[in-house]
């Protein structure tokens, strides 16, 4: 109880933290729907495998739903080193505070952000002519979760490891770049030579990609839905696992 | 060099004071040690140990409660590692610690339940206002809805910062950035609070206004353990003082007490150059001049009976043809305590009063 509650008291703090951030939210917010307006419509024209059959939004959007998951979570880490360099996290282990607390209010703040940045997306897409289809959305947005706490959890205890802002810069980079090119976010994979199509099945995010593809699609009974939430589930436990025991050790 | 009057104030102290009105140590520390291993990153895994740095070398402490003490010390001699040892941040290497009456080791997290700290750069949040770094403290430490509203209110209050509340931290002066980390680190009502170079980097006027709030302290009997290295502070702040010097603690004691030890009187003489070596052998006959100390053109006659000591001085300079440019007669300062244990002189330039 007393976990709960100390995770709570330090969302409500995050939360407010990054509300006061002002160039967070026009950043935050602004950027998927750039996308969506000014880079959708040059799907329009295209055709191809995976192509073309449903409207171009049903393609793009859950892509980018992704994307959103993973660009908005990776780079948390280094709010957790500006708090480090405060002294703040310093204080907060004088306190009889959990660490792991720390990391629960963290993770569910980054899912809250994440989920208000989602919905502005689908909303903007449903003015541009989306189709939502309500359960398949629904389910599309707790990925959308899932992947933001993967993130998130890798994010915060790769700083703590790396413990340097521009290191941590340069390694989530070097992890999204390639995760992101090879995934089908942008286009679907299917338009890929074989080699590369191989090289996709080894990326999770490919397969978040594709099953938020088939639920935002409605095809709720597709085998890419299940694969999906279990691929980003294993690895979710994986990463909070192991952020848990190296905030267990002590943040400062 | 020792003085006659460096008696431990540990365990002596408190037999004394077992009758009324008698105070368990809020701080007890023995033998307390810590080394750092300097690790080169990205190296190989056996060529990563690097030179090893001792910080702390075997400290022995005793803070009685609802005292102001200060820790006394050039940068580097290990205030802050001290003061991350006691605040549970680092685990020492060897000895024992009693803070705020439980074991430091085994009981750490009783230990972070009964103090505060506030740390030299302060650790509130920069990105958040100050309402809301006091409501987070307080409500860490258990208060809830609107007893919480209240502490933060009345910390707000007691602090001046009322008009502040909305403000965000990063937009504050040093000042008052300062007053609210202490307001902070109050603000649930600690026992014991641990300030790190508390003034640091302020200038005069917020130094003096944060003083009266350290002070103020005492009146609410918080017992306040503080590192300085500003003389000033320790002198005019501190009930007890310890002058901690590359990881040891040189002496103890009250900051008349450690005057008195010296000597009664100080004679500070600057010459017109540099006397050489000599210096010290020059006034071997003068009967009341315990020690000499010189430091270029400064000379420190520590003196039974300054105003007969004087003329005596004087006179031996002429003789040696040593010629005085100013002379001044006074009470030592904590500085002759500092320069008599350490050897070295802590304030940036030797005082001689014109």
């Amino acid at each position: 109880m007393i976990l709960l509650r100390t995770s709570g008291v330090l969302y409500r703090f995050a939360l407010h933290q990054a509300v006061n951030n002002r160039a967070w939210i026009m950043l935050g917010l602004g950027q998927p729907v750039m996308w969506l307006v000014l880079f959708g419509p040059l799907l329009e024209s295209l055709s191809g495998p995976g192509m073309g059959h449903s409207g171009q939004f049903e393609m793009f959007v859950p892509g980018l739903l992704m994307m959103v998951a993973l660009f908005g979570s990776t780079f948390m880490g280094l709010g957790l080193l500006a708090d480090l360099r405060a002294g703040f996290l310093e204080r907060l282990a004088v306190t009889p505070v959990s660490p792991v607390c720390l990391l629960i209010g963290w993770l569910l703040r980054d899912v809250t952000l994440l989920t208000a940045q989602a919905l502005l997306l689908l909303g903007v897409g449903a003015a541009m002519g989306l189709h939502i289809h309500l359960a398949g959305t629904a389910l599309a947005l707790s990925l959308v979760a899932l992947v933001g706490v993967l993130g998130a959890g890798a994010s915060y205890a790769l700083a703590l490891v790396v413990r340097d802002e521009n290191t941590l810069a340069g390694a989530v980079n070097f992890v999204t770049m390639p995760m992101t090119l090879v995934s089908g976010l942008l286009l679907p994979v299917a338009l890929a030579p074989g080699w590369l199509r191989m090289l996709a099945q080894a990326n999770p995010l490919y397969y978040a990609v594709e099953a938020a593809r088939s639920l935002m699609a409605g095809h709720l009974t597709d085998a890419a839905v299940p694969t999906g939430f279990a691929v980003i589930g294993a690895l979710v436990i994986t990463i909070v696992w192991w952020a848990v025991s190296l905030f267990r050790r002590g943040v400062v | 060099m020792k003085g006659p009057f460096t008696r431990p104030a540990g365990p002596a102290e408190e037999t004394r004071s077992t009758g009324k009105g008698a105070r368990a140590a809020a701080i007890k520390v023995q033998g307390l040690r810590k080394t750092y291993a300097m690790r080169k990153p990205l190296r190989r895994r056996r060529d990563r140990q690097g030179p090893v740095v001792e910080a702390v070398r075997g400290i022995d402490l005793s803070v009685p409660s609802g005292e102001i003490f200060g820790f006394l010390g050039p940068n580097g001699a290990g205030k802050t590692t001290t003061v991350r040892l006691l605040t549970t941040l680092l685990t020492p290497d060897s000895g024992t610690a009693t803070v705020a009456g439980y074991d430091l080791l085994s009981q750490p997290h009783e230990v972070r339940r009964r103090i505060g700290y506030v740390s030299q750069n302060g650790g509130v949040n920069p990105a958040t206002c100050v309402r809301a770094n006091l409501l987070l403290q307080v409500r860490l430490f258990g208060l809830t809805g609107a007893r919480a509203l209240r502490r933060a209110d009345a910390m707000l209050g007691l602090f001046g910062l009322e008009d502040l509340a909305g403000r965000r931290v990063s937009s504050l002066s040093g000042g008052q950035a300062r007053k609210l980390a202490l307001a902070v680190g109050l603000a649930h009502a600690p026992d014991l609070l641990f300030l790190d170079e508390p003034t640091l980097g302020l200038d005069p006027r917020a130094r003096a206004g944060l003083w009266q709030e350290i002070h103020g302290l005492r009146e609410r009997g918080c017992t306040v353990f503080l590192t300085s290295h500003y003389l000033d502070e320790v002198d005019s702040l501190c009930d007890r003082l310890a002058i901690i010097d590359q990881g040891r603690i040189m002496v103890r004691g009250t900051p008349g007490e450690l005057k008195r030890a010296l000597s009664p009187d100080v004679l500070r003489l600057l010459l017109s150059k540099d006397p050489g070596a000599s210096a010290d052998a020059l006034f071997a006959g003068l009967p009341s001049v315990r020690s000499v100390r010189s430091e270029g053109r400064v000379l420190r006659l520590y003196a039974d009976d300054g105003e007969r000591a004087l003329p005596a001085a004087l006179r031996v300079l002429e003789a040696q043809g040593l010629a005085v440019d100013t002379v001044a007669l006074s009470r030592p300062s904590l500085d002759d305590v500092f320069l008599h244990h350490t050897g070295r002189s802590l304030a940036c330039a030797p005082e001689v009063a014109g």
